[in-house]
């Protein structure tokens, strides 16, 4: 037993909490689905929350094309930057301050980046337009070669247990030494859920890796992520492993406040209690991450921590929270 | 007489005394209160961080990319190998790195040499900067996830004061099924026993504020008596 729970691990607590465990879907109580949806809006708010899970990814630039589309995994960006160099956010007042012809200017090496419109996704400009095709990979070509090799748990050395083979697929495990801080990252095009996203080590099931770009003349970008939606019940949630025993009370929360013959408000405010106590716990424990790190001036944060990233990210509204949340 | 150390059934007996329910199972089953035990388990661990460890982290020339090990409960701190003069490695953030000399330092291009510092990234990974030059190992001080208790006979690493708020914990999560109300009291319970157990800790770890640096009157240098002594004497030269 371990306390990474996959989808099904979580549903099946819940359902023993309702004491729910007909298979039925056409049950009157709550169907599988039902409650999937429960784990993965669970798993969604929990990250607004705790801001646990950041990633990396690139955008790969085109000569003389302007303006890129942000990935649907972006909840917030964090850091930009173009052939490894930090690009400034800017908007367009400030460029239009600064230099009212910049509309005109021709394409060079971007020093800037501003968003120029609100969207499902992001739209990012880099100021100026870049000149040069960034550095991509794909698709892999007999050319280009295909293999590189698997890395172990460490993901430092090469794991020589590994042939490559029609049954395995022909990829996988890139490091690319000429200074790019990311490695190489999980195919997520294929299958994002690798076990608690620690292992680099691809396995036969994952597939082959498609595209693989690197930030050198692209932009690349930092962010806290969208976490992906959970399908199989082998699916882990993207979150560390203290989080995932959380997810079960929220869901338990969302069960009783459904309209219908078993809507229990008072329940439902009872397991959000217990939810709010659950990741207070684990707020308490992120906070005391890397304990030397200076985060602010103030050495102690006053009261819940939960309750002030509550407010950031609104609370269910049909129950009747105490003053503390 | 000794001291006495829960055993997975010990748990499970004394939650099944707290619930009412101690021949049979009834409501509760053994599994489903071995599930509970080790989430309070965890809990318990979350709230006091009683178990610490130092544990390698393999290092290769010219990656600065790394994983915290698989069961990283809360990282504490890192230092080098001996090979870096087992030096404190500090934490910074991609921003900080990017302000070096008014912003102009292309630090991600920067060569290999011996790592100074890292960069926390999502929960599980690490930047080091600069990238290592050689293969090595640099040493994580963290506080892990408890190993599971499977087997009726297994025992925690927590002392005796930790173990007895781990039944507490518990009894909470499996009257949650029951009864809310009975069940929010064992979470009050549990959240006054913590208290002796913090105290536990804070004895263990004599914690000084980390975030602020301590004013000159906490400087324990001059508790020892030959620093005092070096330290007055140089006021004579």
């Amino acid at each position: 037993m371990s306390e990474v729970l996959n989808k099904g691990q979580i549903r099946s607590i819940i359902e023993t909490y309702l004491m729910n465990t007909s298979s039925d879907v056409n049950s009157l109580s709550w169907s599988i689905a039902e409650l999937d949806g429960y784990i993965n809006e669970a798993t969604l708010y929990s990250q607004q929350i705790t801001q646990f899970y950041e990633d990396f990814e690139n955008i790969v630039c085109t000569a003389s094309v302007s303006t890129y589309t942000g990935s649907p995994r972006v909840y917030q960006y964090q850091r930009f930057t173009w052939d490894r160099d930090f690009l400034p956010q800017t908007n367009e007042y400030e460029l239009d301050r600064d230099d009212p012809s910049w509309r005109l200017a021709s394409p060079n090496n971007p020093f800037r980046f501003y968003f120029p419109q609100m969207a499902q996704n992001y739209q990012i400009v880099p100021y100026p337009t870049p000149s040069q095709n960034g550095f991509q990979y794909a698709p892999f070509s007999s050319e280009l070669g295909v293999v590189a090799n698997f890395l172990n748990a460490d993901g430092v050395t090469a794991d020589k247990t590994y042939t490559f083979n029609q049954e395995f697929g022909i990829v996988i495990g890139f490091q690319d030494t000429q200074g790019a801080i990311i490695m190489f990252r999980p195919d997520n095009v294929t299958d994002p859920f690798i076990a608690n996203k620690i292992t680099y080590a691809a396995s036969a099931e994952l597939g082959e890796l498609q595209i693989y770009s690197t930030d050198e003349l692209n932009i690349g970008t930092s962010m806290v992520r969208i976490p992906d939606t959970m399908v199989s019940d082998f699916d882990v949630p993207q979150l560390p492993q203290q989080c995932h025993f959380g997810l079960v009370f929220y869901a338990l929360m969302k069960c009783f406040m459904r309209e219908g013959e078993f809507q229990d408000l008072q329940l439902a405010s009872g397991w959000f209690e217990a939810y709010g106590d659950w990741m207070e716990s684990v707020l308490e424990n992120k906070a005391r991450r890397w304990a030397t790190r200076v985060r602010s001036m103030e050495p102690f944060e006053d009261g819940s921590l939960f309750a002030k990233r509550l407010l950031a990210v609104g609370y269910p509204q049909q129950l009747d929270l105490k003053p503390s949340y | 007489m000794a001291i006495q150390n829960y055993t997975l059934a010990d748990f499970r007996l004394e939650i099944k005394t707290r619930l009412n329910e101690i021949s049979n199972d009834g409501l509760w089953s053994t599994s489903e209160l071995n599930g509970y035990i080790n989430r309070a388990q965890l809990r318990v661990v979350m709230d006091t961080r009683i178990l610490q460890r130092d544990i390698p982290i393999n290092v290769t020339a010219n990656v600065s990319f790394y994983s915290l090990p698989t069961d990283t409960l809360t990282p504490l701190w890192m230092y080098g190998p001996a090979l870096w003069g087992s030096l404190r490695l500090f934490p910074t953030f991609l921003l900080s790195l990017d302000k070096q000399y008014g912003g102009m330092y292309q630090w991600e291009k920067d060569s290999d040499n011996q790592s100074n510092a890292f960069v926390p990234f999502s929960y599980n990974e690490f930047i080091l900067w600069p990238a290592p030059s050689s293969v090595t190992t640099v040493n994580l001080h963290d506080v892990p996830v408890p190993s599971p208790l499977v087997a009726d006979t297994d025992t925690t690493l927590l002392p005796l004061v930790a173990q007895r708020t781990i039944s507490i914990f518990a009894a909470y999560l499996a009257m949650m099924k029951s009864d809310m109300q009975k069940a929010m009291s064992f979470l009050k319970e549990y959240k006054q026993r913590l208290v002796s157990v913090l105290e536990l800790t804070r004895h263990q770890s004599q914690d000084r504020p980390t975030v602020l640096a301590p004013g000159r009157s906490f400087d324990r240098s001059m508790a020892n008596p030959s620093i005092r002594a070096f330290r007055n004497s140089r006021r004579y030269y």
